[in-house]
């Protein structure tokens, strides 16, 4: 890889301080090096390329989103825009990477633009900073072993019972408000709400279980 | 499934939460979410049932966001499955499993769409970049074949011996001329990575490797096994010291070297065999898919070349983890609770909660099994056994004591299966009282060992058997009065069946319903010590056990041989053959260190 400017490939930048930036990352460290295994001290000053960045970003790009979604409490315009912010810090500071562990890294960056995301929005802000960042502490380990968290939950979704397993599935995938099930079921919202709060009780539970007895 | 240590503070969490999701909540329900949030248990059950909405989320509407990346693999084998197999519901049986697929398929295309990212920077990697270290070499046939520095990808229970400043590292690449000595434990290396010549090869401890300048390996002794992605002929060679191997791409082969003899097993594939001592080409040997050849110089002869089928058992790394399946019923378990153990644990599921541990089926109240870490756990057929030691440590140890008054006589019984060469506590028994330097007094205590070619007190001891230690607490004694070694190597994943028995002044250790080892031990059973197993304290990830177990069972008496063999065959196995059985399978490293 030549050391020229390049347009950055996943966020579509490009200009004088991108260039900058390109021309000051060189060429390569071994390929193992990336995601969760650790560079070794030798050389662990040894700059990183392009393609480092593209490779760090695709191989924690789930474990990132996961991370901010919670903290953004599954907001979805939320969670997109300060994905976007993110890349875009991370990729100005990648120079200053120090190569020990890309996922949780990005992850301190992102709850960083959360929070000032959160300040600029005009809206009502539902968390405060002190709540984000008890959240982003627990969010960290939940989104690195996200994969393993879907497989438990999809498993424990096949052990609910009939009724609970149609209301999850009656919000969620039929994409009923609370309203509209309580109409469905002729009950009162209040009651959904809580009927929804049990069930979701129970899955994460069996979450929590099921990861302890995570089969290989 | 029940729902427990839940309160009507995180109820209220959660419905606040899921008001959230769908309705601007008022500032009393925002301060309340807030103040519900910031406290430990609430944070947690706000973050668990987040993620939970997110994976509903995207399951409910394909959503872009890259979400969850489950390993392909794992999504084909566990989750279709499961939602094949979803039971129906008053609203269609139809619509259900199409929603978890929905979601399993989401999955799949998430981790498409990451892996495509991954390969597109691989496949942009110029070639030129790839080969700068690696001078052109010299060939085996016409293929023109350029290396990277090879780089260790992953260790599993590695012990290495230092030869200069450095230890091994994952992630790092060795430079040439680097000497690698492997006591214990598989490692493994990508060589020649973005080449044609690139190949995952996994070393066997006890073995030593060195890199050659052109980025290929040399192998000194010990056994490896190798695979090339490639494509073309010879594009892999390994120098051996008998020999040199080229082998062609998409083949797999397994080496076993020694000074004196060299054996080339080849699996799939084709390989080229230059002895060093034959000049002539003539005398290369081609190896077909399923050969082997042994080549020695053990005679003033010159040397003897013997073909010979390729044995995959030959090599740990060759098997998978799930080779030779523990397949038990209630035949097993009615022949093991007729002999009416103190503590039985089958570890088919786990019980309570924060702990969670596996029950004791056994007659000895309060000997339940806590986990420790997170164990694996792998099912063959009916029967699930418990995996420990991979990736990091795991055990399980139990709170109350046993026994209660000192024995002299006792069995502990069990079914193990180590996945590689090492030394591993598979069980002991400890005194509870800490020593001032973190460690604790073993009353007990079985293991793997492997060679130690380190100082080690047991560096003059037979590599790779079952050791049974028993001894006096408070009373140190030299290891030749308290440990018991099996007559044998133990196998690397296979299981086998293992009691360590005390009766009077004798201690056994019997493996597979034989008598491996005898030594006179008068010293009775302490009372009160505390059973861990996976490590060798309950605190410290130390001497961490790498392999299966199954079916533990512990009683205040000495089994009777009749007893251990009606176990072994209600588990469908047969009784080993004395002085035969045990060696099998365990290959030439295990012969060699005989």
């Amino acid at each position: 890889m030549e050391n020229t400017a390049k347009t950055h490939p996943l966020m579509g930048l490009a200009g004088e301080s991108m260039q900058f930036l390109l021309g000051r990352l060189p060429k390569t460290i071994p390929s193992s090096c990336f995601g969760n295994v650790y560079r070794r001290t030798s050389i662990i000053n040894e700059p990183l390329s392009q393609d480092d960045y593209v490779r760090l970003l695709a191989e924690n790009s789930s474990r990132l989103m996961s991370f901010i979604r919670i903290i953004t409490m599954n907001n979805q315009h939320d969670a997109e825009e300060i994905f976007q912010r993110t890349c875009i810090v991370l990729w100005e500071k990648f120079a200053k990477f120090d190569g020990d562990n890309f996922g949780a890294w990005a992850c301190r960056i992102a709850q960083f633009e959360m929070l000032k995301h959160r300040d600029s929005k005009r809206r009502i802000k539902t968390l405060n900073s002190e709540t984000i960042e008890h959240l982003a502490t627990v969010a960290l380990p939940i989104s690195e072993a996200i994969g393993e968290r879907r497989a438990a939950l999809t498993s424990c979704l096949k052990k609910l019972p009939d009724a609970d397993h149609d209301l999850i599935r009656h919000r969620y995938y039929d994409g009923l408000s609370v309203n509209e099930i309580s109409e469905l079921v002729g009950r009162s919202t209040h009651a959904i709400y809580r009927e929804l709060s049990r069930v979701h009780a129970i899955l994460s539970r069996c979450v929590e279980r099921t990861l302890v007895e995570a089969e290989y | 499934m029940m729902m427990n240590n839940d309160n009507k503070e995180l109820s209220t969490l959660r419905v606040l939460i899921l008001k959230s999701q769908q309705e601007p909540l008022s500032d009393s329900e925002i301060e309340q979410l807030n103040q519900l949030m910031q406290t430990d248990a609430g944070v947690f059950e706000a973050a668990t049932l987040i993620d939970q909405l997110c994976a509903f989320t995207d399951s409910g509407k394909w959503n872009p966001l890259p979400i969850a990346v489950p390993p392909p693999r794992t999504v084909a084998s566990t989750l279709v499955p499961q939602a094949s197999q979803a039971r129906s519901s008053r609203l269609g049986r139809s619509t259900r499993i199409y929603w978890l697929l929905g979601m399993a398929a989401s999955y799949l295309i998430v981790a498409s769409f990451a892996w495509s990212l991954a390969r597109s920077s691989l496949t942009n990697r110029e070639a030129t970049e790839i080969a700068l270290e690696a001078p052109p070499q010299r060939q085996f046939n016409s293929v023109n074949v350029v290396s990277a520095s090879p780089q260790l990808v992953s260790m599993t229970a590695c012990v290495w011996r230092p030869s200069g400043d450095t230890i091994p590292a994952v992630g790092e690449s060795l430079q040439s001329g680097e000497l690698l000595k492997l006591v214990e434990g598989i490692a493994e290396l990508k060589v020649g990575e973005g080449t044609m010549g690139e190949a995952f090869v996994r070393i066997e401890g006890p073995a030593s490797v060195y890199v050659r300048p052109d980025g290929q390996l040399g192998f000194l002794e010990g056994s490896m096994t190798a695979r090339t992605l490639g494509n073309g002929i010879g594009i892999v060679a390994v120098d051996t010291p008998m020999g040199k191997v080229f082998v062609n791409g998409q083949s797999v082969i397994g080496l076993v070297a020694s000074n004196s003899v060299c054996e080339f097993h080849l699996f799939t594939g084709r390989a080229l065999v230059k002895p060093h001592q034959l000049e002539s080409q003539t005398d290369d040997i081609r190896l077909e898919e399923g050969e082997a050849v042994r080549i020695s110089s053990e005679s003033a002869d010159g040397i003897s070349v013997v073909k010979f089928e390729a044995s995959e058992s030959t090599f740990v790394s060759a098997r998978s983890a799930g080779f030779d399946p523990l397949n038990l019923d209630n035949k097993y378990v009615r022949a093991i609770s007729e002999s009416q153990p103190n503590v039985y644990w089958r570890f088919e599921k786990l019980s309570g909660q924060n702990p969670y541990y596996v029950a004791n089926q056994g007659s000895a109240a309060g000997m339940d099994a806590v986990v420790v870490g997170q164990p694996g756990w792998r099912q063959y057929g009916t029967n699930r056994v418990a995996e420990l030691g991979l990736g990091t440590s795991s055990a399980f140890v139990t709170v109350e004591p046993w026994p209660q008054k000192p024995l002299d006589e006792y069995s502990i019984e069990m079914w193990v299966k180590p996945l590689l060469f090492h030394h591993g506590e598979v069980l002991c028994l400890y005194d509870p009282l800490e020593l001032t330097d973190g460690r604790y007094q073993h009353a007990m205590m079985l293991e793997t060992t492997a060679q130690h070619q380190f100082t080690h007190r047991l560096s003059n001891s037979p590599a790779n058997r079952f050791r049974f230690v028993h001894r006096r607490l408070g009373e140190p004694q030299p290891i030749s009065a308290t440990s018991l070694f099996a007559e044998h190597a133990y196998r690397a994943r296979g299981w086998q069946h293992v009691v360590a028995q005390k009766q009077g002044n004798r201690q056994m250790l019997w493996v597979d319903g034989q008598l491996s080892a005898e030594r006179e031990n008068p010293a009775s059973l302490a009372e009160n010590v505390q059973i861990l197993v996976g490590q060798v304290y309950p605190n410290s990830a130390f001497r961490r056990f790498v392999g299966q177990i199954d079916e533990i069972a512990i009683y205040d008496r000495c089994l009777t041989p009749t007893e251990m063999h009606k176990h072994i065959k209600a588990a469908g196995r047969a009784v080993a053959i004395k002085g035969d059985a045990l060696s099998k399978g365990t290959g030439v490293v295990s012969e060699k260190n005989d």
